[in-house]
């Protein structure tokens, strides 16, 4: 039966990962999207009125639920961490696009204006804005990723998984310092990329 | 790999070009902007250009992303907070959207049914709604009946699905039976494939569980025999029902009738593609119910037949019986395996009452192998016949079953085991489609109706729809409404119900459309509970724009009807629920709608509006001399007059008067006639009267917002400052966004000189709106008296300036002045204030001046008159007034007026007049 083959192919890609084998990362999040959309739907429902979404809690949610299906003790806890922060970019980019879908039409990068980037924590921002910020986050993100794969998975972590420094770092497997400094190029280099500059 | 794309609009050189998307060219920049990066800010630009020497671009490039990470790591709000948090308000929004959209497409559907069927039935309203069908109530014209039209979703029909779903329609169509719910019609309505029910009132099996848990073992083993006796009817005809649930079966005058015989292998036929499959299919899987599948139904086996019926009518006897599902409230595909490997938790244990033989029955339905089921239904009715004559403990003895049952009862009520089964947890959650009705929602908020119409000038309408049902749950005993302007303040706002709950204090909002087209009026009405944002009812009516009066009345009662259960032990109190409460007082469509005009223009306030809302109150009463509501709309229109409109001859006492007594002479039971003649007595100075007045309305609605404001701030100015304060606070909690209930509530906290929380009181309102200027003379008043004379001459400076006509914060102002010792300033208003026409009061701004410089005789003066008294109005212990009260003339004036003496006043409110 299908599950079963979709189970050996979680354990195959969470033991790759644990050996570090390359791309096991890219593998697992696919296979573990649908559990983690469904805790990541039921969090955002449950706490999308309080304005106090937590990731954390969910990403320890969805990491328990894995655990709990393969039976993998095993599983490094802080390496799944990134796998549950990839499967919330796409929750919540993928709910953002079915929103925009029709608005925006066009090819090319998008953009965002000044005062929506910069306004995250601002209750005036539309809920459109909102949306598009995210969009255009991950697909500047997809352009980062192929310029330097490790500040794309440093802005997943940090930006969509909720995750600390610290445990940005434990879940890349590279040292704080790392981090901070990929966290502080990344957004620079996305800002420079998401702003409108248009007059 | 795709290279990024250039910004064009960029002038010189641009950090994502195509040269540097090669990785050398990236690794370069990374390295220069590193390097910078770890400098202090002011060495960084000396670094970058020594690290790029000669090459241009590069040092272009890398000073714009370095430029670019200190900007962004200065801003806070950049990818500042989790993903999730920036999302949350959003995903909110976007709910409230999808929910508006879907409203849209099932009023579309709604719409397009009763094109479709207008012949033959017209479409009420929708019962209910699930994943693949809607239900309507209709009626059909031709025999004058009431039915219930089913609809399929357009989306699940396959291509050629149609026609065999109407072949499988056509088999059910021909069972006759008193516990089988037969089908009058069926069809393709321009490709709706719907069939016709007869119209059941009661209510569902799953709606009773729900409410009450398990049944009285007499009613519970009644039930299962109707319902074996209608399945073994149905088998025998050939038909396997394949979707047997509590959902399904109706109680009409308590007793059963399934419905839906059929039907779930007529929506596989519709729904497959055409695909000619034996027994079930995958399809067919999916259309049962998880809950209630037979483990053979649930794998899909070919050879399923009639005893998957007997395994759901055993899951349904069980839960009848022990108040719960077997297996409790799991997800669908856990629920499948649990049929497929779990024995069911023993019944006899959960329901001890229950005779042995009937427990055996109920578990012998519920074996997983249907073999070892009884094979027939026939064969479970006859086992019944049995079981229900061998009580718990006497066994084999044949015994009446009403007798064995009540003796039961009384035995398990006596030792408490009675309300231990009834505490058993409801039905499994997930399962049932209907939430169970809210535990206690006593408070709730009716939002404005949406104009779903499209045109502008039909806002009166849908906000009068609003108020409408506002007025008639304000006469609800036991519920709390909040008060229209705080629930108007979320009026366009898309925010989460849980939001407006906490906002308001409430614990269910009522909201809904409203759409006039050319003759059509459609509504909407749901039920929210603010606990969870989940809907607890809603529903849809349509009819005619000349049967408005009816559709309001439907709308109410089930509004009401809706709620009342949730008003527990009150409901007796409420009297019938199916009565609107509060009748509309006019027969004429026409004056109603003046009616309704008048209201919006009064509820908009301003002088003109008013002025507005008063001609069309008046059109209306001459429409219809008997509209009482008319009447007392007018009187309060003509109450808050003075408010607005200068009325140097005080004719608005007259004519609230002749408007009040003429409504209460229609209808007694008006709260707001009661509330124009109370404001018509204080302007006669009358404060025992008013305060009765203000008494008999709240009687009649104790959730009469403009009541509670009204009466506060009576006592205010008879000086029972307390009560005063606690009135105002009932104002301001229930409606708590109402600008001038909060500025009077800090009105109140300055007599009781309480000032901090005057002040908190008054910030709060400005929080609301920054420049209203009751609450700008509230804060300066506070901070005036409580000690801060500095703030509060720039609080009242910045109000004189945003507001220079009003009269009252000039003369605060000038108190302000001389307390903090602005001597020349005070001046300089005095003398604005003793040119001619420099005081618009009237001459008691001028007479306050005169205070404020030492001589109190002109004010103790105009404040013994009666005229004097009108213009001012506001005594008790307003702390402007406190060297008046060593006065003899005012204390003995007051008394008169029955103001009590205030003991709070001080001798003199300010510091002398210094010499500088």
């Amino acid at each position: 039966m299908a599950p079963v083959a979709e189970q050996q192919a979680i354990t195959e890609a969470l033991l790759d990962l644990r050996d570090g084998t390359p791309g096991a990362l890219d593998r697992l999040v696919p296979l573990v999207y649908g559990d983690l959309a469904r805790v990541a739907h039921r969090q955002l429902g449950l706490e999308a009125d309080g304005h106090t979404l937590s990731t954390t809690a969910l990403v320890h949610e969805a990491y328990l639920r894995l655990v709990d299906q393969t039976r993998a003790q095993w599983v490094d806890r802080a390496q799944f961490f990134a796998v549950a922060a990839g499967a919330m970019r796409r929750v919540l980019v993928d709910h953002a696009r079915r929103h925009t879908a029709g608005r925006r039409g066009g090819v090319g990068r998008r953009t965002v204006s000044l005062e929506a980037l910069e306004a995250a924590d601002s209750t005036e921002l539309a809920a459109s804005d909102r949306a598009d910020v995210l969009v255009a986050v991950d697909e500047a993100l997809e352009r980062l990723a192929s310029l330097d794969p490790r500040q794309a998975r440093v802005v997943e972590c940090r930006f969509f998984g909720g995750l600390t420094e610290a445990e940005t770092a434990e879940a890349l497997g590279v040292t704080a310092r790392t981090v901070t400094r990929d966290w502080v190029k990344a957004r620079g280099w996305l800002f420079q990329e998401l702003r409108d500059d248009a007059p | 790999m795709t290279p990024p794309e250039g910004k064009p609009h960029v002038a010189p050189v641009d950090a994502g070009s195509e040269s540097a998307s090669s990785s050398g060219r990236w690794r370069e920049i990374q390295r220069v902007v590193d390097g910078a990066l770890d400098l202090p800010p002011a060495e960084r630009d000396a670094f970058v250009s020594e690290a790029c020497g000669p090459d241009v671009a590069l040092s272009v490039q890398a000073r714009q992303l370095l430029e670019a990470c200190e900007r962004a790591a200065g801003s806070d709000g950049f990818l500042a907070g989790p993903a999730g948090a920036f999302a949350a308000p959003m995903i909110a929004e976007f709910a409230v959207q999808d929910a508006a959209a879907a409203a849209e497409r099932r009023a579309a559907l709604a719409d397009a049914l009763q094109v479709a069927l207008s012949e033959r039935y017209v479409v009420e309203r929708e019962l209910g709604r699930g994943g693949m069908a809607t239900v309507y109530l209709a009626r059909d014209i031709r025999h004058e009946r009431a039915v219930a039209v089913k609809v399929l979703s357009r989306d699940v029909v396959a291509p050629g699905g149609a026609a065999r779903f109407l072949q499988e329609i056509r088999t059910a169509a021909g069972l006759t039976h008193p516990h089988v719910l037969g089908v009058h019609d069926s069809g393709d309505a321009n490709g709706l494939l719907y069939y016709v029910m007869p119209y059941v009132e009661g209510e569902t099996l799953r709606t009773r569980l729900s409410r009450e848990g398990a049944l009285p073992l007499a009613e519970a083993v009644r039930l299962v025999r109707e319902l074996a006796d209608a399945l073994a009817y149905a088998h025998a005809h050939g038909i396997v029902h394949r979707d047997l649930k509590p959902e399904n079966v109706l109680l009409a005058g308590g007793h059963a009738v399934v419905a839906d015989f059929g039907i779930a292998k007529a929506l596989a036929a519709a729904t497959q593609d055409g695909t000619p499959r034996g027994g079930l299919t995958s399809a067919g899987v999916a259309l049962g119910t998880p809950a209630y599948m037979a483990p053979e139904q649930a794998v899909g086996d070919a050879s399923t037949d009639h005893r998957a019926d007997l395994y759901a009518l055993g899951v349904v006897a069980y839960e009848a019986l022990a108040g719960a599902h077997p297996f409790g409230a799991r997800a669908p595909q856990a629920l499948v395996v649990a049929h497929l490997t779990e024995p069911p938790p023993p019944l006899g244990a959960r329901r001890p009452d229950a005779p042995r033989s009937l427990v055996a029955l109920v578990t012998q339905l519920l074996e997983k192998d249907p073999a070892a089921r009884p094979q027939s239904a026939d064969a479970v009715l006859r086992a019944l016949d049995g079981a229900t004559a061998a009580p718990a403990g006497t066994p084999s003895r044949r015994r009446g079953l009403r007798l064995a049952t009540a003796a039961t009862l009384l035995a398990a009520a006596s030792v408490g085991g009675y309300a231990v089964w009834k505490r058993a947890p409801g039905p499994p959650r997930g399962v049932a489609d209907t939430a169970p009705a809210p535990a206690a929602i006593r408070t709730v908020a009716v939002l404005p109706f949406v104009n779903t119409g499209g045109a502008a000038a039909d806002d009166f309408f849908s906000d009068g729809m609003t108020d409408e049902l506002a007025h008639a749950l304000a006469r609800l005993p036991g519920l709390r409404l909040a008060g229209r302007t705080s629930s108007y303040a979320f009026k366009g706002k898309a925010i989460a119900a849980q939001e407006i709950g906490r906002v308001l204090d409430v614990g269910a909002l009522v909201g809904g459309t409203v759409r006039r087209a050319s003759d059509r009026l459609r509504i909407t009405a749901q039920l929210v509970s603010t606990a969870d944002g989940k809907v607890l009812w809603d529903s849809s009516y349509q009819s005619g724009v000349g049967d408005v009066f009816a559709v309001q009345d439907e709308v109410t009662r089930a509004v009401v009807a809706a709620l009342t259960p949730a008003l527990g032990d009150r409901r007796g109190a409420a009297g019938t629920p199916s009565a609107p409460p509060g009748g509309r007082g006019t027969t004429d469509a026409e004056a109603y709608e003046l009616y309704l005009k008048g209201r919006y223009y009064f509820l908009e306030r301003g002088a003109a509006n008013i002025a507005r809302s008063i001609a069309h109150y008046r059109l209306a009463v001459a429409r219809d001399p008997a509209f009482a509501r008319a009447h007392a709309g007018l009187a309060l229109a003509y109450g808050v007059l003075p408010t607005y409109v200068v009325d140097p001859t005080d004719s608005a006492a007259a004519l609230i008067t002749a408007s009040a007594r003429r409504a209460l002479a229609l209808d007694s039971t008006l709260a707001d006639a009661h509330i124009g003649l109370a404001m018509a007595l204080v302007h006669q100075l009358r404060f025992a009267d008013s305060e009765a007045r203000y008494r008999a309305a709240l009687a009649l609605e104790p959730s009469n917002v403009m009541g509670h404001h009204g009466l506060g701030v009576l006592l205010l100015s008879a000086g029972r400052t307390d009560e005063a304060v606690a009135e105002l606070r009932r104002a301001t909690q229930l409606d708590p966004l109402a600008k001038s209930g909060g500025s009077a509530f800090a009105m109140a906290l300055v007599h009781a000189r309480r000032f901090p929380e005057a002040e908190a009181a008054a910030r709060r309102v400005l929080a609301l709106d920054s420049t209203f200027p009751l609450a700008i003379w509230d804060l300066g008043f506070a901070q005036l008296f409580g000690g801060q004379p500095d703030s509060a001459v720039r609080t009242l400076e910045r109000g004189a300036r945003m507001h220079p006509d009003a009269p009252g914060q000039r003369s605060l102002l000038l108190f302000a002045y001389a307390a903090a010792g602005r001597w020349a300033d005070a001046e300089r208003v005095r003398a604005q204030l003793n040119r001619p026409g420099g005081d618009p009061s009237g001459g008691v701004m001028a007479a306050f001046a005169e205070l404020v410089f030492g001589d109190r005789e002109p004010l103790v003066r105009l404040l013994t008159t009666e005229v004097g008294q009108r213009r001012w109005r506001m005594f008790g212990c307003n702390p402007l007034l406190d060297p008046l009260w060593a006065d003899a003339r005012f204390v003995t004036a007051m008394r008169r007026l029955a103001v009590k003496a205030c003991p709070l006043a001080r001798p003199w409110p300010l510091p002398p007049r210094a010499g500088g």
